[in-house]
């Protein structure tokens, strides 16, 4: 083993089973969510701050990696090592330690999983944001390297929106606090600065995020379109009439079928697109917007708008939304879903332009996303062990971006860049802005060991070889 | 204690920017002294071209630099040992880009609030930032400052509404970070970086905001009480109630003397601004129930608004010797903060008022007449009561001042990381130095 001596050091301050080395243990760690793989050299397990920094610390000394790990939910790539290493897991890390529920803060540990917190402060009336779909899986650690978002998102913001404080162990092995409780802090926002910086240039060992009040009143409404262009404008026609939903969610005609099969939630599979709308707030103000956004649907041509009559409905059908990808992932051996958002106003536009994608390649593609924000998901499905298919898949997903990036959009907005999307941010980006970008990184990372490789392309002299690597390995589920 | 103007550098900036835009006479200057240090010139360029190579300029030659939008918040900062160039942002004052049905537009970083907000008003959109003195607030300096006014409450402050911007680096590089679309997660967010950064990490040239649609009505409720503890009782009864209010301010009974709120003297005020159908506000009557002591609606309302914004500039025009600070506790802290400031201010013979959110970002005002210090001793004796993980930032005061406390007080936030960022991204220092708490 080629880094005995490390991991005998490190099983001196962890403890014996808190070292993984066997071969057999370390696959576990090569994936995420995604199809890229990379071993670890080594897998361990900190139980606190003080063992983050000292992993930090002895990594550091004999030049060693370090790629931190949630639940592996990922992606874009986030959590696998590039260049073997060390992948620190924070699965030992899951306390909640504080709910303060008159200033609405929890304290938490990063391995704490998104579900499990708003699990845990419910019966104070209370819960945590950002609903990312994988929530009942992936940890808040995740959620704040990755900024995460959900489809309620789109009316409380996403992760960032909702952390005031971190605690964060530094490339030297510093751990430092950044910001806290109140809402302003004096000097640099490092903590808004740090969040989605997936693991690159601090490694999170504690969180202070908002808690939010559960609303009086809920109403999710289905609108069922002939067509995707119909429901693509009632988007843009909500948008701009000033509805505020809290969520408002696209699904296709591919998606609706292989979700109905798989769920049986009620949506009509014989449409061409539906929208899951859903509006939250006052009694009163939820009942007026509910006409509103029937009206303005109807006026697109909807066939009927449907009403979840109960929390069981609704549950139902928002089961179906969350469990899409699940459902797509019946269709075809493999499916490859991108993240790239356009304004609301061009969603008509994008939905065309990946229909004509679809067709000249000959592939088919489904679209479940998250609408009210222009966050497209569109899931190429194809076959991994067809060569050529892969090739296809791969030109495919690229022109989507970089058309939702021609259109005024960007490359993710919400599953990262990692290591995934990270030769195509001169898309985005000229050599000026990655420089700066490039800056910070090396201001706090300065030997590149904490997550090497990702979110920055490649220093230009080596991009090509790296485009040409990344095309035989990096297709992503 | 200004520098030497040197010919030499203003015939570069001249050619850069035109002869017309640099200014290095005395007169030309003394509106731009800050704490008494007058700049050696002042620039106004026209494009970021310009200030790309003005910032080219200055690193090579290690001038220290001062980006300034309306120049109304330049009273924040320790005081700076010298000044050679003011680089003034007002040119940059386009709308490049507006997309009402994305409900996101992009800026000049010159333009001011009020400007904008004039323009967002015509497509019955709303900026969610007000800050005070909106008239002469570029969307670039609220940016640097930070700075927020009461519709904070609902919309959050700039911070959250900044989807992306564009800034010259101090060696002349113009980077951008973000975008346009409300959902993105390309790239660092330098967007939280520049936030409160007070100028020292880059001269912002343009913005990308999220604006919101405009409520057809508003109502806003005012309510008074003899104490602070029911003033806070009564916010915690809204927080807790299924309401959500655009504004939730509690002002101080000094602070509420200057507001035209019609209240009785000496009680607390709290005010709650709210929107929507008539259905809705008839809702808000009933959760509010008969603690309102007056109601208010249309341009007296705007008004009233305009001067909560602007009270604590008032406060400082009106009293010599005074200090404001911009103070950030918990919610729950509230209370005890505005209770030792009472407190206080009694025991060292200082006047003093409050206003602001009444969850825990507030402005606060100290005067004690000609004796500075007792506003020492008053500013000192506060922060220690706050405790230091509390904001207390000094956003006006005088000079004298200043020569005796820090206008920055303390932060949780790890100086040292901080120190990270500012040498990544000006190693030279030359953007505000000596004026920032790093
Ligand atoms: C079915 C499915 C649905 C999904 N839906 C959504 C969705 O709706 N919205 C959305 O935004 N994402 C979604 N995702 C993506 C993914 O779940 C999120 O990115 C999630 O936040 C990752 O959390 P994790 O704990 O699994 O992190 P991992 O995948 O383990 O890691 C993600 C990144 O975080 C870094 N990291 C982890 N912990 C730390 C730490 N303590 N300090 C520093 N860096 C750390 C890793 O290095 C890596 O870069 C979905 C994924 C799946 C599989």
């Amino acid at each position: 083993m080629k880094l005995a001596a490390l991991a005998k050091q490190l099983r001196s301050v962890l403890g014996e089973e808190a070292v993984l080395h066997h071969p057999e243990d370390l696959m576990l760690y090569e994936y995420d969510a995604g199809l890229a793989k990379g071993t670890p050299e080594l897998v361990v397990f900190p139980k606190t701050t003080e063992h983050v920094s000292a992993i930090v610390r002895l990594a550091g000394a004999r030049g060693v990696p370090i790629v931190p790990r949630g639940a592996g939910t990922g992606l874009s790539g986030g959590s696998i090592p590039r260049q073997g290493g060390i992948v620190m897991v924070f699965s030992r890390m899951r306390r909640i330690l504080e709910v303060d529920v008159p200033n609405r803060r929890a304290v938490v540990q990063p391995g704490v999983v998104n579900l499990e917190l708003s699990q845990a402060v419910a019966r104070y009336g209370l819960y945590f944001a950002p609903d990312p779909s994988s929530q009942k899986a992936s940890t808040i650690g995740g959620n704040v390297a990755e900024n995460s978002g959900g489809p309620h998102t789109l009316a409380y913001g996403v992760t960032v929106n909702h952390v005031t404080g971190l605690e964060v162990v530094l490339a030297d092995g510093r751990a430092v606090q950044l910001g806290g409780k109140a809402g302003e802090h004096a000097g640099y926002d490092l903590t808004g600065f740090l969040v989605g910086t997936e693991g690159t240039i601090g490694i999170v060992t504690k969180v202070v995020v908002k808690l939010s009040r559960i609303p009086e009143q809920i109403a999710t409404l289905l609108a069922v379109f002939q067509t995707a262009e119909d429901a693509a404008n009632t988007v843009t026609s909500l948008t701009a009439e000033g509805i505020t939903t809290s969520a408002l969610e696209m699904l296709d005609g591919w998606t609706l079928r292989a979700v109905e099969e798989a769920t049986h939630a009620g949506y009509p599979i014989d449409s061409g697109a539906v929208l899951l709308i859903e509006l939250e707030g006052l009694r009163e103000e939820v009942e007026e917007q509910a006409e509103a956004v029937a009206r303005i649907c109807m006026a697109h041509q909807a066939r009927e708008v449907r009403r979840a009559k109960d929390e069981r409905e609704r549950q139902l059908l928002w089961i179906g939304r969350k469990n899409a990808f699940a459902a797509i992932g019946r269709l075809a051996p493999s499916y490859y879903t991108q993240d790239g958002v356009v304004p609301r106003t061009k969603i008509a536009d994008i939905l065309r332009f990946i229909d004509g994608v679809a067709k000249k390649y000959g592939m088919t593609i489904c679209n479940v996303f998250h609408a009210g924000d222009g966050n497209l998901h569109p899931a190429i499905l194809f076959d991994l062990r067809d060569a050529e298919q892969v090739e296809k898949v791969h030109a495919a997903g690229r022109e989507i971006l970089t058309r939702c990036v021609e259109l005024g959009g960007t490359l993710t907005g919400e599953h990262g860049i990692g290591m995934e999307k990270n030769e195509l941010m001169p898309v985005l980006f000229n050599d000026d802005d990655l420089e700066v970008m490039a800056r910070m990184r090396s201001a706090f990372n300065p030997n590149e060991l904490l997550n090497p490789q990702k979110i920055l392309p490649a220093p230009r002299s080596c991009r090509e070889g790296v485009i040409s690597m990344q095309s035989a390995a990096g297709v992503e589920q | 204690m200004s520098a030497a103007p040197s010919r030499a550098l203003s015939l570069e900036l001249a050619q850069i920017a035109g002869e017309e835009n640099v200014r290095e006479k005395a007169e030309d200057l003394r509106h731009l002294e800050i704490d008494g240090v007058t700049p050696a010139c002042v620039v106004t360029p026209q494009t970021v071209e310009q200030i790309a190579a003005i910032m080219r300029l200055a690193f090579n030659h290690d001038l220290v630099v001062v980006p300034a939008g309306g120049f109304t918040q330049q009273a924040i900062g320790r005081i700076p040992s010298r000044i050679d160039i003011v680089l003034r942002t007002e040119r940059l004052n386009r709308v490049e880009h507006y997309d009402p049905g994305d409900l996101t537009l992009s800026v000049g970083a010159g333009i001011t609030i009020a400007q904008l907000r004039r323009v967002v008003d015509g497509n019955r959109q709303l900026l969610p930032i007000d800050p005070a003195r909106s008239e002469r607030v570029t969307v670039g300096g609220a940016i640097a400052a930070n700075a927020s006014g009461a519709l904070q409450h609902r919309f959050g402050s700039i911070r959250e509404s900044l989807l992306g911007v564009r800034f010259v680096t101090a060696d002349g590089r113009i980077a951008k970070a973000g975008g346009r679309v409300v959902k993105n997660v390309a790239g660092y967010d330098l967007m939280k970086l520049m936030t409160g950064s007070f100028g020292t990490l880059g001269v912002l040239v343009s913005a990308n905001l999220k604006v919101f649609p405009a409520p057809h009505q508003y109502r806003t409720f005012v309510t008074e009480f003899v104490s602070l503890h029911q003033a806070i009782q009564y916010r915690d009864r809204i927080l807790q109630s299924p309401l959500s209010p655009l504004c939730l301010e509690i002002a101080s009974p000094e602070a509420r003397t200057m507001i035209p709120d019609g209240g009785s003297r000496g009680t607390w005020g709290v005010y709650l601004r709210a929107a929507g159908s008539d259905a809705v506000l008839a809702r808000y009557r009933q959760e509010l129930g008969t603690d309102v002591a007056r109601e208010g609606g249309g341009a007296d309302e705007e008004m009233f608004w305009r001067t909560i914004a602007d009270w604590a500039d008032l406060w400082a025009q009106s009293q010599n010797n005074c200090a404001l600070l911009r103070v950030s506790v918990p919610s729950s802290a509230v209370e005890n903060a505005l209770r030792s400031a009472a407190t206080l201010a009694g025991n060292t013979g200082v006047h003093w008022g409050a206003l602001g959110r009444a969850t825990g970002s507030f402005l606060i005002a100290f005067s004690a007449a000609e004796s500075v210090e007792r506003l020492v001793t008053m500013v000192n004796a506060y922060r220690n009561a706050l405790g230091c993980d509390s904001m207390a930032v000094i956003t006006h005061c005088s000079t004298a001042l200043k020569q005796h406390i820090d206008v920055w007080g303390t932060t949780p936030t790890d100086l040292a990381a901080m120190r990270i960022a500012r040498k990544a991204l000006d190693r030279k220092q030359i953007l505000n130095r000596g004026r920032f708490l790093i």
